[in-house]
């Protein structure tokens, strides 16, 4: 096919441009090798249970198919990518050696040509279903312009019509052995046959160039980098995906001597796999659909979190390769609004394709703000002050905390000395009016299953969760050293907590703190209760309830179904829901945001109650004492009478005597 | 030797140099010693005629336009030059945020004795300071046994005494030719008469039951009437009818003025805790069931609008039958 000069030529392109790719991906392998620290997760423990799930990922797609149009489209293009793979060398080989190929003359040589001619043209019309979606659907997820993605688009549609013509011209020359099975070029071979002999050569010739430089340009793609580079670092960051649960955050080590510095304010502190999410992204957006800080116009959207941190890390890569210091984050190309915005509501790791850590990413930029520089929103600073001294956020008296079961006759450990089940009251349970109504409730359900059950009273403290999510770990590791050294004094079977807060705390923080029990939370619990026969409920029904899902009972910890079959035990009616389950939206007090004022965009918790109650709803139910603070706040604002209640309140409502 | 005393002043002399000219004299008769006081700032014009009967021998008038704002480097070089000139054996002056780093680092350029914030000074063979300590549970009578000694007298504690009419002998002065390290450039005033919230000993608040922005007046009238800061509840805030400036709360200011009257809050917690160490709460709500009413100690059922007219009449104009 080629002349001689053409080879030489082909050969010298070839060459230098995969000299040039090789060193590049070197480069962006080296970069996160040295800028990036050791991650505090082991992330090749269970390598089959990693190899198989990415595996999953990548060729099923489980992730994408979250939005089936999308998936179903990508999917073309993904196993596109792997049949074109072969098509690549092929051709590649191909200018050396004519007629080569890699099943040589076999009848599966003949089934290869027509697979690739029906991919050819299943990537085509997969880009342009995307390129649609992009452009005509215009989503709020997706950046517009962006010439990252036109590039991309460009030269993946342009590769394959240059494979089909490049195919179609050879045919129409006569030179391709297996025509019969090349299904679409044979079709367009006829065209070409009809511009004659002289000017079909010079066609050929260029469509053959055309292909072989689109393929290379594709590579080139990968490397300089464009977000294409997910290709290769999404299967990476696939394999390498957290295994701990979602809800527990690193634990830092306060007492190493030689820590020079806590947390993250520079590229060079995040760990290896924190850098390779960048790499790992590629802009879908579906981080932001669901990101209360997005939605509410506030300015941190994690996609952009992601790609400014991808931006400075790539336009940062001397001084890393290097070892030298770069500029601080927080400030430079992420502002402090954004860090101090974030709710943790996992909305965005809960549909992130490529599982990247995003909350991790703020969490730490926190720690170092708070534990480095003691540079935090003003009211942060009058709970953690609060959460130490008084043990509680608002600063209520130590003694005051069992005060809510006066006359209640709830036992307290210190007098039982242990019981079956340890009551976790928690802050809001204890000292807000409001709450105290979920902790009377919660006793009277108690009472009326004839469960064994005792609570801390006075011996209680605050788990320090939220201020643990605002950066200061040192207040919250202080606490769960000595919440674990009370709860070690008793007796128990199990804990009872009515804050999904309270409660990933408990299942997955606390262990590492030397406080490993079980804990379930009131939602689990009442169902339990329920099914096992030891409640009995009036299903008269009642007023149509909306449930809202808790981002630390839902996302963080899997709990979606059993307060929804508590509500139906207790004879509710449900109103939809436009987002609930995985897709739920955050009340907007997660991540310690209860403590700090809300300036910036739309109130997230009015945005949340509007939508709770467009299907009609009269009734909020929830099952976290922070949620039910934001929406009734939110009722009260919109001039609503819904009412917000709990899960407890509602089954203590509903109790058969 | 003689008694030195640092009339403050921030445009117009403040009330706070005569009660230390005031202090001073006392210190000064009992001394044996003449008083002399130094201003500092722009042309005091005819200010200087409130000094009649203070008993000041000498005023040494740094005036100059460039001593109009208070700079560290100026007054410092100031006032330590004059009390070396005149070898005084007292310096007072006021324990306002001014006068206490003014005299701090006089102090320390002398390296002299300094008692801050004292409510009282006198003389007993050397100067005799009280001053309150341990948040005010105790009062300390610390004796200076050096001179010079020095002293910041806390404001609105001391009478300001006249007898006669008699004028100090003026002794004009200009700026000191020292170099600054700081210039100021521009001094932006906080909204006159604004009372600070965290240092109110009266506040009034409103909540979402005020209704609206336009209800305000009401509030401030009686605020006015009784000397108190306005304050608001995060829901008056969230709704953009304040400032959050004036928000009370465990997300905006945390108060404990003596007397705290809520308006129309229902009282969560949240705003509890920003004004649960007042020392007496006044409730004024609607709504018999508002949580504001388990933790007040006067819990007033009714309209605010009724209320709370009523109760500025009754303070500006007595009780009536």
């Amino acid at each position: 096919m080629l002349t001689l000069p053409e080879k030489v030529v082909f050969a010298v392109i070839v060459a230098v441009s995969l000299g040039y790719f090789t060193y590049r991906a070197f480069v962006l392998v080296r970069l996160i090798r040295r800028a990036g620290k050791p991650d505090p997760e082991d992330r090749l423990h269970d390598l089959g249970a990693r190899m198989t799930g990415a595996a999953i990922d990548v060729l099923l797609q489980r992730r994408t198919f979250r939005k089936p149009w999308i998936g179903s489209l990508h999917l073309l293009i993904v196993w596109g990518f792997f049949v074109f793979a072969v098509n690549t060398i092929n051709h590649f080989a191909g200018a050396f050696l004519p007629g080569f190929n890699l099943f040589g003359q076999t009848f599966l040589a003949n089934i290869y040509a027509a697979t690739a001619d029906l991919f050819a043209v299943l990537i085509i019309a997969g880009i342009a279903g995307l390129a649609f979606r992009r452009h005509v659907l215009r989503p709020d997820l997706l950046t517009r312009p962006s010439p990252e993605s036109a590039i991309v688009f460009t030269f993946i549609a342009g590769a394959m019509a240059a494979y089909l013509c490049a195919k179609a011209t050879e045919m129409a020359l006569g030179k391709l052995p297996n025509a019969e099975w090349h299904f679409v070029a044979s079709w367009l071979a006829r065209g070409f046959a009809a511009v004659g002999p002289g000017p079909l050569v010079v066609a050929a010739h260029v469509a053959w160039w055309c292909d072989g430089l689109m393929h290379l340009a594709l590579i080139g793609l990968l490397v300089i980098p464009t977000k294409h580079v997910h290709l290769v670092a999404g299967p990476f960051n696939l394999l390498f995906r957290r295994f701990r649960p979602r809800g527990q955050m690193t634990t830092l080590n306060l007492e190493d001597e030689n820590a020079e510095s806590f947390g993250v304010s520079r590229m060079a502190e995040y760990s290896w796999k924190q850098l390779l999410d960048l790499y790992a992204c590629i802009e879908c957006g579906r981080c932001q659909e669901f990101c209360p800080t997005h939605v509410s116009k506030k300015p941190l959207s994690p996609k952009k979190l992601v790609v400014d941190l991808k931006h400075h890390l790539l336009s940062n890569a001397s001084p890393l390769l290097r070892g030298d210091e770069t500029g601080a984050l927080v400030g430079g190309p992420i502002a402090a609004d954004a860090v101090w915005a974030c709710t943790t509501c996992a909305a965005c790791m809960e549909h992130c394709p490529m599982a990247i850590e995003h909350i991790d990413k703020i969490t730490d930029m926190r720690r170092h703000l708070v534990l480095m520089e003691s540079d935090f929103p003003e009211t942060a600073a009058t709970a953690f002050r609060n959460m130490e001294t008084a043990g509680n956020p608002w600063g209520f008296a130590r003694n005051d905390r069992a005060a809510w079961a006066d006359g209640l006759e709830v036992p307290v450990m210190a007098e039982k000395g242990g019981a079956d089940v340890l009551y976790w009251v928690g802050c809001s349970g204890s000292y807000d009016d409001r709450c105290k109504n979920i902790s009377k409730a919660m006793v009277r359900i108690l009472k009326a299953a004839g469960v064994d059950f005792a609570m801390l009273g006075e011996e209680e403290r605050c788990t320090c969760e939220s201020a643990r999510r605002l950066g200061n770990e040192y207040l919250f590791q202080m606490a769960a050293r000595e919440i674990a050294e009370t709860l070690n004094t008793y007796a128990f079977k199990r804990i009872l907590v009515t804050c999904p807060h309270c409660y990933n705390t408990f299942k997955n923080e606390f262990p590492a703190f030397g406080a490993a029990y079980e804990v379930v939370h009131h939602a689990a619990f009442i169902q339990e209760m329920i099914e096992s026969g030891r409640l009995n409920l009036e299903t008269n029904g009642g007023p149509l309830v909306a449930f809202h899902d808790s981002c630390y009972l839902g996302r963080h910890n899997g709990l979606y179904d059993a307060p929804r079959r508590v509500l139906a035990s207790a004879g509710q009616k449900m109103a939809p829901v436009a987002r609930d389950r995985e897709k739920g939206f955050c009340c907007g007090a997660g991540g310690g945001r209860m403590w700090l004022e809300e300036h910036l965009g739309e109130p997230i918790n009015v945005l949340r109650f509007n939508e709770l109650t467009a299907g009609g709803a009269d009734c909020i139910a929830a099952a976290c004492p922070f949620c039910i603070t934001m929406l009734s706040d939110a009722a009260k604002r919109e001039g609503q009478d819904t009412e917000v209640l709990d899960l407890a309140e509602i089954v203590a409502r509903q109790l058969s005597l | 030797m003689s008694i030195l005393a640092i009339l403050e002043q921030r445009g117009t002399l403040k009330p706070c140099a005569l009660e230390t000219a005031s202090a001073a004299r006392r210190v000064a008769r009992d001394a044996g010693l003449a008083l002399d006081a130094v201003y500092i700032g722009a042309d005091p014009g005819d200010q200087l005629s409130q000094l009649a009967g203070l008993g000041i021998r000498r005023l040494f008038c740094h005036a100059d336009p460039a001593l109009e704002h208070y700079t560290n480097d100026r007054h410092v070089s100031i006032v330590a030059d004059l009390v070396r000139e005149l070898n005084a054996a007292v310096v007072l002056g006021s324990a306002t945020a001014l006068g206490k780093e003014l005299c701090a680092s006089v102090a320390a350029r002398l390296d002299v004795d300094l008692t801050q914030d004292c409510v009282e000074v006198w003389w007993d063979g050397g100067l005799m300071t009280r001053k309150p300590i341990y948040a005010g549970k105790v009062l300390a009578d610390v004796r200076m046994t050096h001179v010079p000694a020095m002293a910041t007298l806390r404001p609105n504690v001391t009478p300001v005494e006249r007898d006669g009419d008699a004028m100090p002998e003026i002794v004009m002065r200009g700026a000191p030719a020292v170099s600054c390290r700081t210039e100021l450039k521009e001094a932006v005033m906080t909204a006159a008469g604004a009372i600070e919230l965290t240092e109110a000993k009266r506040v009034v608040s409103g909540g979402r039951g005020i209704g609206g922005p336009e209800t305000w007046p009401v509030l401030q009238a009686l605020c006015d009437a009784i000397g108190a800061a306005l304050g608001a509840s995060r829901a008056a805030v969230d709704a953009k009818w304040i400032e959050p400036s004036h928000q009370v709360g465990q997300t905006g200011k945390v108060v404990s003025p003596d007397l705290y009257v809520a308006c129309g809050i229902s009282g969560a917690i949240q705003h509890q805790a920003g004004m649960r160490t007042s020392r007496i709460v006044v409730a004024i709500n609607k709504d018999a069931n508002a949580p504001v009413f388990k933790i007040c100690d006067y819990g007033i059922v009714g309209d605010l609008f009724e209320v709370v007219p009523l109760l500025t009449r009754v303070v500006t104009e007595g009780p009536k039958g």
